[in-house]
């Protein structure tokens, strides 16, 4: 579903993603850990088509996000870390906008009913976005990122912002997403969250890969936060 | 800390005017001078000119103080109308308000922070009026006292400026949280206040002529019943007990203004709109093409800020006015016209163009495709992530300034192509050129918008007002207008004014194909680059 391939991309003289390697496959969940400026953001982005790299590939689904980005992008939904949206748009026709862009169509309306009834902002749709707290954002975020179903999920710490009912919520939806086949690659600083949810997870630090592979892989009998504590500590 | 918040809002100002290069070019940086100075003095000249007009009769009959009056007043309402609604979205509505205000900082240092940056911004305003009326009085008669009153006056009309310009600001503010369409309701007041501006403007050669027939009655009943007005004039003759005065005044006005803004401040920042949550009614619009949600997007958000309709929407308002104008007024434009018909009846052949560069001029300054790739801001990571070119993102761009643009413009051609009696080919060969025209200044905006593009702002005037290619749009309309006509009139004698425009017509389609390719491939390119 998702090949980097030799990833490298740099600020200046900094290299923020040094020669990374990921494969995620369809049905799994993806955890991606680090701390702050390990490099995350700067691969999602790039996965997503926002930033430029200099070196290395991304594939989605087989298509390449340089040579092909929209037919790569018509693929995948990403979910930032900070939402934001255009205040001057109420809840449903942001939802409309994004759908017009995906081509969704009549089958915008029961998909947007149902995730928005799921994370309980139906009843807002009708209200300015820039009355709306950040979880709302967070939320119709979410909703916008489900409705042309996906193939593959990008999410920036996506819990952030989220009330307990909600994360449950979103948490369901991503096993879901995999269920049907899909893919979801999202970066995240809960651990415990990671723990429990994900199929495999990437442990980044300074731009480089230090550990990758399923659950028990990474952690061994420990907790997830203990193993990531231990790396961390032992590339320093 | 009251230094730091101005040097940050100092900062502020600096980076919405440079270019949105990353490296430091003192190259880029003096041109960039060079270019503002010009600008400042095309205007200032203008100014010089109403001056002299105003001057010359009240200067000679020893009226100077009613002079200097009259010419204060206008800096004091012009500089005020161009500011107002800049107040409310740098006071009331930046993006850093719940930052500073979650910090250890007292409100009014915010308020003085911010005031200082339009002050700056209101002495340039000012000093464009103000300036060249106390030059012409000097040229007239030289006063060393006058000289300094003069200098010390620019600071004080400013300060009248900012007093008047952050009330207005507050009431703005105001509106904007207790009504939904706030930004309508702000045009429509700038309308009014434009509309009354344009009604003196028209009206000026009456009320000279009344007033200099009337000038001693007029002086005697100022002194009478307006004294504060009459103080200002006599303070600007140099007379020092007037100035001090007039000084102290305002300064306690100024202090009045600090009062109640502090204490308004923090009511107007944590009011929330009495709106009622509106329910979703479970309707849902029919499906768009991408190009259409794109064009959808742009013309929401240009509704829905007041101050981006106002810097780059009135010449709509404009145009549709003029071509009324012209229907009413057609006796009186003919009129107009056989005086020059008189001079050489050749250069009614130059009509055409004229009515042209007018129509140049007004679109450049309904310039919205500029300030909308900034706008992008911190959405920009919206649509790069979306599947949809770069090229289709601001092709929708220019294409609502274009749609937004052609039906004023054609209205007004059409209104003055009936008024000045245009017949037959020549009227076809204007439409036409006016489509072409138009559509040409739009890829012109999305180039210099792309160019200039900022996307790290905390208030939206940096990129609808502060923005260097703002200005340099409207430099260029200026100058492409005086060019058309000068160029028409210069080769009037081995080209036909008609033929003219054909061969200008082709200019403009050739620039139309080359920056249609630039947008598509370089434009799309620099665009993707911007985050």
């Amino acid at each position: 579903m998702l090949k980097i391939k030799n990833l490298s991309k740099s600020y200046g003289d900094k290299k923020a993603v040094d020669n990374l390697n990921i494969e995620i496959k369809a049905g799994e969940i993806y955890g991606f850990i680090g701390h702050n400026g390990a490099g995350k953001t700067t691969t999602l982005k790039s996965v997503v088509g926002i930033l430029d790299f200099e070196e290395g590939e991304i594939y989605i689904d087989g298509i390449s996000i340089k040579d092909n980005p929209l037919e790569a992008k018509k693929r995948i939904a990403y979910i930032p870390d900070n939402p934001d949206i255009y205040n001057y748009m109420t809840g449903i026709k942001f939802l409309e906008f994004i759908a017009d862009i995906y081509e969704v169509g009549d089958e915008r309306k029961e998909r947007i009913e149902k995730y928005a009834t799921m994370l309980g902002i139906k009843n807002a749709l009708g209200d300015l976005i820039g009355n709306y707290s950040h979880g709302m954002k967070q939320k119709l975020v979410i909703v916008s990122a489900l409705i042309h179903n996906p193939k593959l999920i990008i999410m920036d710490e996506p819990f952030v912002g989220l009330d307990p009912m909600a994360a449950h919520e979103l948490k369901e939806t991503m096993r879901e997403v995999c269920n049907a086949g899909g893919a979801i690659f999202f970066s995240t600083h809960v651990l415990d969250v990671a723990e429990k949810l994900c199929d495999k997870v990437a442990i980044i630090k300074g731009g480089k890969l230090i550990k990758s592979g399923t659950m028990e892989e990474v952690k061994g009998d420990a907790s997830l936060e203990s193993a990531f504590l231990e790396l961390e500590e032992g590339h320093a | 800390m009251l230094k730091a918040l101005i040097f940050k809002q100092l900062q502020e100002l600096m980076y919405s005017y440079s270019r949105g290069n990353k490296k430091k070019d003192s190259k880029k940086g003096f041109s960039l001078i060079l270019f503002l100075a010009g600008l400042y003095l095309l205007l200032a000249f203008s100014m010089f000119s109403m001056a002299a007009l105003l001057g010359q009769p009240l200067l000679s009959i020893n009226a100077d103080w009613l002079y200097y009056l009259i010419m204060g007043v206008m800096a004091i309402v012009v500089s005020t109308f161009v500011n107002a609604f800049q107040s409310s979205a740098v006071i009331y509505n930046a993006k850093d308000n719940d930052l500073l205000l979650s910090m250890p900082i007292k409100p009014i240092y915010i308020i003085i922070a911010r005031m200082f940056t339009m002050y700056i911004s209101c002495i340039a305003y000012s000093s464009m009026l103000w300036i060249p009326s106390v030059i012409f009085a000097l040229l007239y008669r030289f006063d060393v006292n006058v000289l300094i009153s003069g200098i010390v006056l620019l600071f004080v009309i400013s300060l009248i400026v900012l007093i008047l310009s952050s009330l207005l600001g507050y009431f703005v503010a105001i509106l904007s949280r207790k009504f939904k369409n706030q930004a309508f309701i702000s045009v429509i007041i700038t309308l009014g206040l434009l509309g009354a501006y344009y009604y003196f403007y028209f009206n000026l050669n009456n009320y000279l002529n009344t007033l200099l027939a009337n000038v001693i009655l007029i002086g005697g009943t100022l002194e009478r019943k307006a004294f504060p007005l009459y103080a200002f004039g006599k303070a600007a003759t140099g007379n020092y007990l007037y100035l001090l005065g007039v000084i102290l005044v305002v300064l306690v006005l100024f202090a009045i203004l600090c009062i109640f803004i502090n204490i308004s401040f923090m009511k107007v920042l944590t009011s929330t709109a009495s709106e009622k949550k509106k329910a979703f009614n479970n309707v849902y619009s029919k499906k768009r093409s991408a190009i259409n949600a794109l064009m959808g997007r742009e013309l929401k958000q240009f509704t829905s800020i007041s101050v981006y309709m106002m810097n780059c929407g009135l010449g709509l308002i404009l145009m549709v006015f003029a071509g009324v104008f012209a229907i009413i007024k057609k006796a009186y434009l003919l009129e107009y016209v056989a005086q020059f018909e008189m001079i050489s009846p050749e250069l009614l052949e130059l009509i055409p163009i004229v009515i042209l560069a007018i129509m140049v001029s007004i679109i450049t300054l309904n310039c919205m495709a500029i300030p909308s790739v900034s706008l992008e801001g911190n959405n920009y990571w919206l649509v790069r992530s979306l599947p949809v070119e770069s090229r289709d993102v601001l092709e929708a761009k220019r294409q609502i300034e274009f749609k937004l643009n052609i039906g004023p413009a054609i209205f007004m051609v059409l209104c003055l192509i009936y008024a000045l009696n245009i017949e037959g080919l020549m009227a076809v060969v204007l439409i036409i050129a006016t489509v072409i025209y138009t559509i040409l200044l739009s890829y012109f905006h999305i180039f210099l918008g792309v160019k200039g593009a900022k996307l790290e702002w905390t208030s939206v005037t940096v990129p609808v007002k502060q923005n260097m290619n703002v200005m340099i749009d409207v430099f260029a309309g200026f100058l492409i207008s005086f060019a058309l006509v000068g160029l028409a009139y210069k080769t009037m004698t081995f080209i036909k004014p008609p033929y003219l425009m054909f061969i200008l017509m082709i200019i403009a389609l050739l620039f139309i194909f080359i920056l249609n390719k630039w947008m598509n491939n370089k434009g799309a390119r620099e665009f993707e680059k911007l985050g």
